[in-house]
């Protein structure tokens, strides 16, 4: 087609192990575009899912997603295993650009409907513990979210599936702001010892 | 803000719940202490689980939008490399071969934009040059810039897309071949869009251009890509697009 295009590597040998998304990621920053078909089955559904969870609007979450998946591409060679697991920095990618866009939306609506309306108070519109139940491998999520205090357990989900400040979170929940960050952190925290990851 | 209090922010930065001018503070502390920058990491393992817990089957147009971008977008070097910051700076061997690669590719673009936008034969090639030129020189002197760089990239829809650009004249050029009309009541809108996926609107076509569009003052975009769009067009782009070509850094 064009000289821009990435050359293409050989192909994986027949009979190779399943290999963790590390590797294959490592695969795609050598151009190949196979590499990226097996990375993107394997991130797109974590990634569409959080997308619309945070931007509530499929169309913009499908934008979202493309722009992460793009950067997963572009960026194969900057992932370093030593900073975190391939799905962790697919993820934190997948946030930022979502949460990003919800307040650049957010900001853009702020500017149009001053005058207009107010805008509707943005409280979850359903409850996340009930989002996530249902589905076997989510129940050790769900039983660690258990675990955690209310506060924690608002101060987390409110920030990473709903895309607010802490700030919005400590007035939505009535909570003083030290309080609020503190809960994010400790939340987590106890989520990581519960799921036993990022040890 | 406390020095101690800054190290409690670790949790609201893995959920992305600081505002701007706190994410960067707080990015530049982290970048002096360990273990904030430790904890981060371990943080950011539960966000991968609770992002799992959401996830939700994608529509098949996202794989078919991925997959014509990724053909045409040019991977990052890693970052150790100590070149890293300046991707431009290609490794010296290879520059000559390059370069004549783009001259080709830049004459082939001079015809293709002539057999694709002018709608003339392929014969007489010298003659289609010359209208071109007297077409529009602005598009002659962008196809011989010595950094003129050359991608087709197809149309959602049917038919493709020819750009030609070079960043030492910050312009583009676009034309189409087999693309069909915008849908009554639409248009076709071309945006410039930066690596942040911001755009900015750079023309409206009602139906499929039949000559070259030029843009210029290009300020650092990294892909053209056109939408459809109401008439009149849109403020910023309210569809996926139909076509995005990667810019040539
Ligand atoms: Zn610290």
């Amino acid at each position: 087609m064009t000289g821009r295009e990435p050359l293409h590597a050989a192909s994986q040998a027949p009979g190779a192990e399943p290999e963790g998304l590390d590797v294959w990621l490592r695969r795609v920053s050598l151009g190949r575009q196979d590499a990226f078909d097996h990375v993107y089955a394997e991130i797109s559904g974590p990634v569409y899912g959080l997308a619309t969870r945070i931007l509530r609007d499929p169309a913009q979450a499908e934008e979202v997603a493309q722009e992460v998946l793009v950067e997963v591409w572009r960026q194969a060679s900057r992932f370093d295993p030593a900073r975190g697991s391939a799905r962790a920095w697919v993820m934190t990618i997948a946030h930022r650009r979502s949460v990003d866009r919800v307040r650049a939306e957010q900001a853009a609506a702020d500017r149009q409907e001053r005058n207009a309306r107010e805008t509707a108070p943005m409280l979850p519109e359903e409850d996340v513990a009930e989002a996530v139940e249902g589905r076997l491998e989510r129940q050790r999520l769900r039983r660690c979210m258990g675990g955690l205090t209310d506060l924690q357990r608002e101060s987390v989900t409110l920030a990473y599936y709903s895309g607010y400040t802490y700030q919005q979170v400590a007035e939505l929940l009535g909570a003083p702001l030290g309080t609020v960050k503190t809960r994010m952190r400790d939340g987590l925290a106890r989520l990581r010892d519960c799921l036993g990851v990022g040890r | 803000m406390t020095e101690a209090d800054v190290h409690t922010l670790t949790g609201a930065y893995v959920c992305d719940a600081l505002g701007e001018g706190e994410r960067a503070a707080f990015e530049q502390h982290m970048a002096q202490c360990p273990e904030c920058a430790a904890e981060v990491r371990e943080l950011r393992e539960v966000g991968a689980v609770m992002a799992d817990a959401v996830a939700t089957r994608p529509p098949a147009s996202l794989k078919d939008a991925v997959d014509a971008r990724i053909r045409v977008t040019r991977q990052d070097p890693p970052l150790t490399d100590p070149h890293a910051q300046e991707p431009q700076a290609a490794v010296p061997a290879q520059r000559g071969s390059a370069q004549r690669r783009r001259a080709a590719w830049a004459i082939a673009a001079v015809l293709a934009l002539v057999v694709a936008g002018l709608g003339w034969r392929v014969a007489d090639q010298q003659n289609q040059i010359n209208a071109l030129n007297a077409q529009s020189t602005q598009i002659s002197q962008l196809l011989a810039a010595p950094d003129a760089s050359a991608t087709r990239v197809p149309v959602t829809g049917g038919g493709t897309a020819l750009v030609v650009d070079s960043r030492s004249r910050n312009e583009v050029a676009v034309s189409f071949t087999g693309v069909a009309s915008a849908p009554s009541g639409k248009i076709y809108q071309l945006w410039l869009m930066t690596a942040t996926g911001a755009a900015r609107s750079v023309g409206l076509m009602e139906s499929t251009p039949n000559h070259p569009l030029l843009v210029e003052g290009l300020a650092g975009e990294t892909a053209v890509g056109m939408t459809i769009e109401p008439s009149g067009g849109s403020v910023k782009p309210t569809t996926l697009p139909v076509m995005v070509a990667a810019l040539e850094a």
